[in-house]
């Protein structure tokens, strides 16, 4: 009698070992099968996203070439010196918009936070509520995914008057 | 079973992470960011905004914008914490009950559905990422928080669609990212320099159970006033220099704010910095630049008397704890700003020992919560210690090189195999000398066996397939079968654990193919080209045979120039004399393939001929009969 108790002790402890295995099993079978999944995903964006630390670092350099371009004195605007820059300037624009870099619309356009940025608030009837007044940085897009979004000034012309400076501290 | 993910619900940012096979893995957004800020708003049409994208329409929608809402949750109207945050936030609270709501586009919201939408798009964003559901989770709360608060959380995760499996203490979850837990008896302290808050908490552990003895901190000092000191400095600087307000330009603000940040990131790691903003501005006298070199030094003089803020609540805290300095045998770092020099060496200095780094302190705590879940899951257990090879397993194949077939470090149990060849015409048989080590002669690696196939049918050299299998158990156990595939004819060894190397052995093995690592591979490179001249020769004195009258006599007597050219400098040791031989010969013989398959097929045969001699390189094994009396001299000369 006591020795069929030990033995059932025995089936169920084995039982329940096996239980432990089967699932430990199944989750590790699970995880890898994830994983694997995952990398094939990293991988395939790793080749389509791989420039856009490289580029995201280049923009500055964009914005600097726009810069020096709105700020050429008057009395030489016409030299050839200032349009080898400016050409310059062009040519890197076409090599990084053949690698897939697009700039962000804002251009008479409804504020969106997918891919804009406020940075200030205007209130000016010429203008419709919520939409961009003026782009202070641009943003830019390569093969779709959004690298900086657009820094913007917004009309907004409800409870304008509310508005303490446009800029909220701490964000 | 679903996954239990774990959850570091913070002031200004989150992040979550998982146990998978057995390690923390730290899940990133939807955006591919492993962080999301906790913000949360409602644009005017009543659509929910969480995260990045809410944090960016923050300018013209604040009264819409909720952040920070962690400062109220579970909190009381009349709180001293809530009536600062009143004159303080941008949105409206207000009171409900005793305790606080928010309001979001004239509707409101308890701080914990506030809290509930940034966990549902960390649910949703998991979810996308595990490609499975997840309904648990653990989530963290300072360890200063009470019953209240801690019940708010859970709620806010039952919003969202999570059972709350458990709360447990940031700190708490610090000190198990780093396997505090299997300690004994200890005190911790952990310094948590966040975004926006400040927290150091006194920890005791004993017998795997952590207790919470003091905490402390300032709930309005993080990484964002780091930051805004330096831009305060930069726009002094300018004023001084250049006598012009950067602060009223909005958007020489956002590049300074940008640039700021970048300074304080590099100094981390540089000891000078240029900071450099062309076109910052521009007056009556035309586009003003701003450059300046910052040094390490300058920025820890800037940010000193942030950092000597730190210090008094510390103080505090283990003084509270009952402790004295020299109690504490842990120090952990936590959050962003603790990767700054000057912050690690105050803590440092306080303490008198080097804190804990080495995991992200941005990432630490969700790593812990996620260890937490793993735990209440089943998830880790010791029931399962995979173990690795330590040494490379592989064959000896012609010219005494060793072909490794399994990587050291490889994970086991496992199992790999290869097709090989034979070296010879009508070579018979052929011997697998099995072997561990990392040098690429086999003569310099341990023989664990060796075994002999034999019965191969007689064919034309590379024509037979050997299919040699590598098989590792969980045990360590090394199964090698050695199969003709024309035939199906197999042989085995199996080499058990104790006939393999003691760690001592193990160790030096690793050590001295480190030492004779060029060497070697200078060594494998003129035997493999050998190998490859073997080949082409073979090739050539085949072609010549097969050309017959096709070919022209001129290029056959330049060809058997090469061959023999060839025959000559291969013996020798001259790696330069033998390539040019083998590149004259391969020139060559291309001309005679040409004349044979008409201009047109030139570059098939080309291609051929590349092959072919690929393929006698790469799997040919040592045989014991043709070759094997000059690999058996070849052994005793290294030895």
């Amino acid at each position: 009698m006591k020795k069929d108790k030990n033995e059932k002790k025995k089936t169920d402890d084995i039982e329940q070992e096996l239980g432990e295995l089967k699932s430990l099993l199944q989750r590790t079978q699970a995880d890898f099968v994830n994983h694997r999944r995952r990398v094939e995903e990293e991988k395939l964006n790793f080749v389509k996203y791989a420039c856009n630390d490289l580029v995201a670092q280049i923009l500055p350099i964009l914005d600097n070439f726009s810069l020096a371009a709105k700020h050429v004195p008057e009395n030489i605007q016409n030299d050839n010196w200032v349009m080898g820059v400016q050409a310059i300037e062009k040519q890197l624009e076409q090599i990084l918009s053949m690698n897939g870099l697009e700039k962000v619309a804002v251009l008479k356009t409804q504020f969106n936070p997918d891919v804009h940025e406020a940075i200030g608030i205007v209130s000016n009837k010429k203008y419709k509520d919520n939409e961009i007044v003026s782009e202070e940085i641009a943003g830019y897009k390569l093969n779709g995914k959004l690298l900086r979004p657009a820094k913007v000034i917004v009309n907004k012309l409800t409870k304008q008057q509310e508005a303490p400076d446009g800029v909220l501290k701490g964000e | 079973m679903g996954k239990i993910i774990g959850i570091d619900l913070g002031t200004t940012n989150s992040a979550m992470a998982v146990m998978e096979g057995g390690e923390p893995k730290v899940i990133p957004n939807a955006e591919g960011n492993r962080t999301t800020p906790s913000v949360v708003a409602m644009s005017k049409g009543g659509e929910r905004l969480v995260g990045q994208v809410a944090k960016r329409q923050g300018v013209i929608n604040y009264e819409n914008t909720i952040y920070s809402v962690k400062r109220l949750i579970g909190r009381g109207f009349e709180d001293q914490e809530v009536k600062k945050d009143i004159e303080l936030m941008p949105y409206k609270i207000v009171k409900k009950g005793t305790g606080v709501n928010v309001v979001m586009d004239g509707k409101e919201f308890s701080p914990a559905e506030v809290s509930a939408m940034t966990l549902a798009k960390l649910k949703t964003d998991a979810e996308a990422y595990l490609g499975e559901t997840v309904t648990e989770a653990v989530i963290t709360v300072p360890a200063y928080f009470n019953d209240s608060q801690r019940q708010a959380t859970k709620d806010a995760g039952k919003i969202a669609g999570l059972e709350v499996k458990r709360i447990i203490n940031e700190p708490t979850a610090a000190a198990l990212a780093y396997g505090l837990d299997k300690k004994k008896e200890e005190k911790i302290a952990v310094y948590d320099l966040g975004g926006g808050t400040f927290d150091i908490s006194i920890l005791e552990l004993g017998d795997g159970v952590f207790e919470v003895k003091s905490t402390n901190g300032d709930t309005h000092l993080g990484g964002d006033d780091f930051d805004q000191v330096i831009i305060n400095w930069l726009v002094d600087e300018y004023k001084k220099e250049q006598g012009i307000d950067l602060k009223s330009d909005t958007a020489a603000l956002q590049r300074l704010k940008e640039a700021a940040e970048k300074a304080k990131i590099e100094l981390s790691t540089t000891m000078e910095t240029e900071i450099n903003i062309p076109f910052i501005t521009a007056d009556a006298s035309g586009p003003k630049h701003l450059v300046y070199k910052m040094s390490r030094a300058k920025l820890e003089n800037i940010v000193e008397n942030l950092v000597k803020k730190t210090i008094k609540p510390v103080e505090t805290a283990l003084k509270d704890a009952g402790l004295k300095v020299g109690d504490v045998n842990e120090v952990i770092l936590v959050g962003g700003m603790t990767r700054m020099p000057i912050v690690q060496k105050a803590v440092k200095e306080f303490f008198g020992k080097e804190p804990l780094k080495g995991v992200n302190p941005d990432e630490v705590v969700a790593i812990g919560a996620a260890i937490q879940g793993g735990v209440l899951g089943g998830e880790v257990k010791d029931v399962l210690l995979l173990d690795v090879t330590p040494l490379s397993l592989g064959i000896e194949t012609l010219g005494g090189v060793s072909t490794r077939l399994i990587e050291k470090n490889t994970t086991i149990p496992t199992s790999a195999s290869q097709v090989f060849s034979t070296a010879a015409d009508n070579q018979t048989s052929v011997e697998i000398n099995v072997l561990q080590g990392e040098r690429e002669f086999a003569a310099d690696n341990k023989s664990l066996g060796r075994f002999i196939l034999d019965g191969i049918p007689p064919a034309p050299r590379g024509i037979p397939q050997v299919e040699v299998t590598f098989d590792i158990d969980a045990n360590g156990i090394v199964h090698v079968t050695a199969k003709d595939k024309a035939t199906g004819k197999e042989q085995k060894i199996t080499i058990t654990a104790t006939s393999g190397l003691s760690d001592e052995e193990i160790d030096r093995m690793q050590k001295e193919a480190e030492a004779h690592a060029d060497e070697d591979k200078k060594r494998k490179e003129i035997v493999e080209l050998k190998n490859m001249s073997d080949a082409l020769v073979y090739t050539a004195e085949k072609t010549m045979k097969e050309a017959g009258d096709k070919a022209k006599d001129e290029d056959k007597k330049e060809v058997e120039g090469k061959v023999d050219a060839l025959k000559k400098v291969k013996e020798s040791d001259n790696k330069d004399e033998i390539q040019k031989a083998y590149d004259e010969l391969s020139t060559s013989i291309q001309k005679v393939g040409a004349a044979m398959y008409g201009q047109a097929g030139a570059e098939d045969i080309k291609e051929e001929v590349d092959k072919q001699t690929e393929e006698a390189v790469e799997g040919e094994i040592v045989d014991d009969s043709s070759t094997g009396s000059e690999q058996g001299e070849k052994k005793e000369d290294s030895k």
